[in-house]
């Protein structure tokens, strides 16, 4: 029985091969093409909309983002590979709508203070935004395979927890976390078995942003933050 | 608990049992390419090459039109070289999907030998799934239908063999992998009337030498040897080690470390064919050439498990 449970190793869950996983982002970016400047204006959008504690308008375009993650890529490619990339269509749509609730809830919250976590938010959304497309060229794959927030999911779920912290509340931002973490998690342990380079990228990510999270509730229940509106 | 060596006396039993299963090499007509070494399944006396071809994750490739066309050169390539077994499960994503566009594209191939499984819990399903499947293969019947991981097994191989009967399919068996529930496996090797089995065999997975490859032997239970690469990472290991295969093995046509380990597989007599995924034409044909020329004896394959235990 032991030894059956060992059995049950990682690359059991992941059916198809590194190659094939790179060209569904050739394949998305081939459909999609020119939407990608327009997603990155987003996300800056987004950016400087979180600063100014505009959470709702941030909230909105980050929901948009997440949704065209589940239809371009997770139902409409990843679910022809495998039953996990229906599940995470699905998820990342629910998450969508978490944000837009985290969005509407938060809205009235005064704007963000320059915290550690907003710092650590920042340095995510760069990552997402701003390194994650370098990271297939520096690699030594061509500018077809880069990893653009608002399509390919890695890229997404950091920036969107980048921003979450950013203009974070901290109560709310623990309930949007999950289906961001378990993302981080699934996806680095697909990396990890396809032999990908930076495999633990997105998890670091995901494990910084849940210090952060967690630092950040912990000194407003330490009176260091914030004061609270909530009744 | 690493599997003992293989003894002499036990090695010489099983080759005793399985030298009949040999048959000569023969020649494709319509390719005029070598099919290499064929084996005999016990319970029809239909042969089939010793190198068959996997699709775990080479062939899940969905909707992509590269790759399917990449995949259908591999049929091809495959077909050329003297075609065989080719091993699918509805457990693979698109890859029965995948098989079906190459076979179309290629019209079919009369030296296919197709074997695929049936993959759920719900063991009133098996007539159902099997449709299903040799609708994506653009199949009427399968030559092989397999219970995939014994999942719902006691429903599922009566109904195979009712279908057997029917002429719905030539042969049922079961599948494991990885080393998993191999006493359950060789209870119902022992109580029920199989074709085939597959299971996990190579040079550094070689549990079954014990119990359940004489069984099958014993049996008249034809083989079917998956991961005989062990996923990759057997080559990649033994590279790291040593980049070329040492020189006695030039003896028995061993040119690279891919016919070292799938002859290795082949050459135990009570196996029938080894199913190595590729989704490349070079390694398929590479695959292909392990089936070819000299096999080890059981002194080479003694010395190949040594040299694999020092690694």
């Amino acid at each position: 029985m032991i030894e059956d449970l060992r059995a049950y190793t990682l690359d059991r869950f992941i059916p198809f091969t590194a190659e094939t996983y790179a060209r569904l982002f050739e394949r998305q970016h081939a459909a999609l093409w020119p939407a990608q400047p327009f997603l990155i204006l987003l996300a800056l959008a987004a950016l400087i909309l979180a600063c100014r504690g505009r959470r709702l308008g941030a909230a909105a375009l980050l929901a948009l983002s997440l949704a065209t993650v589940a239809a371009t890529f997770h139902f409409r490619l990843y679910a022809d590979l495998t039953p996990v990339g229906r599940i995470f269509g699905w998820a990342f749509l629910l998450e969508s709508g978490l944000v837009l609730a985290w969005g509407l809830v938060a809205r009235r919250e005064p704007a963000p203070r320059r915290t550690p976590s907003f710092w650590i938010g920042l340095g995510l959304f760069v990552l997402g935004v701003a390194i994650y497309p370098l990271l297939a060229p520096w690699s030594g794959h061509s500018w077809s395979r880069a990893l653009v927030f608002g399509l390919a999911p890695d890229p997404t779920v950091c920036a969107t927890l980048g921003l979450l912290l950013i203009a974070g509340r901290p109560l709310w931002l623990i309930a949007v976390l999950p289906v961001l973490l378990l993302w981080c998690g699934a996806s680095a342990a697909t990396l990890h078995v396809l032999e990908a380079k930076h495999p633990l990228l997105i998890a670091t990510a995901g494990a910084a942003a849940l210090a952060a999270a967690l630092i950040r509730r912990r000194s407003r229940d330490d009176g260091k933050g914030p004061p609270s509106v909530t009744p | 608990m690493p599997p003992p060596p293989l003894t002499r006396r036990t090695a010489l039993k099983l080759f005793g049992l399985g030298a009949a299963a040999w048959t000569l090499p023969k020649r494709l007509a319509a390719a005029g390419a070598s099919t290499g070494v064929a084996k005999a399944i016990p319970s029809s006396g239909k042969t089939v090459p010793v190198i068959g071809l996997g699709t775990w994750r080479t062939f899940n490739v969905g909707g992509d039109p590269a790759l399917r066309d990449a995949c259908t050169e591999v049929l091809r390539a495959f077909f050329v070289e003297g075609g065989g077994m080719i091993d699918s499960s509805p457990m693979y994503g698109s890859a029965q999907e995948v098989i079906g566009h190459g076979l179309r594209q290629l019209g079919g191939n009369a030296t296919l030998f197709s074997s695929d499984k049936i993959w759920t819990n719900d063991g009133s399903a098996t007539r159902e799934q099997a449709a299903v499947s040799a609708g994506r293969w653009g199949l009427e019947t399968f030559d092989l239908l397999q219970v995939h991981n014994l999942a719902a097994w006691e429903e599922h191989l009566p109904t195979l063999r009712k279908m057997k009967a029917e002429g719905k399919v030539r042969h049922l068996g079961i599948t494991t992998s990885h080393g998993m529930r191999h006493d359950a496996f060789e209870r119902i090797m022992k109580s029920e009337p199989l074709d085939f089995i597959q299971l996990t065999y190579n040079l550094t997975h070689r549990t079954v030498e014990e119990r359940l490859l004489p069984l099958a032997a014993d049996r008249g239970i034809a083989v079917i040897a998956n991961r005989p690469y062990d996923g990759g990472t057997l080559i990649t290991r033994l590279k790291a080690r040593h980049p070329q295969p040492p020189g006695w093995l030039a003896d028995f046509d061993c040119r690279t470390w891919a016919d070292v380990l799938l002859k290795f597989v082949v050459s135990h007599p009570a196996v029938t064919c080894a199913i190595p995924a590729t989704s490349k034409v070079a390694h398929l044909r590479e695959n292909k050439d392990a089936g070819r020329g000299h096999m080890p004896d059981s002194a080479a394959r003694e010395r190949l498990v040594r040299l694999v235990e020092a690694l």
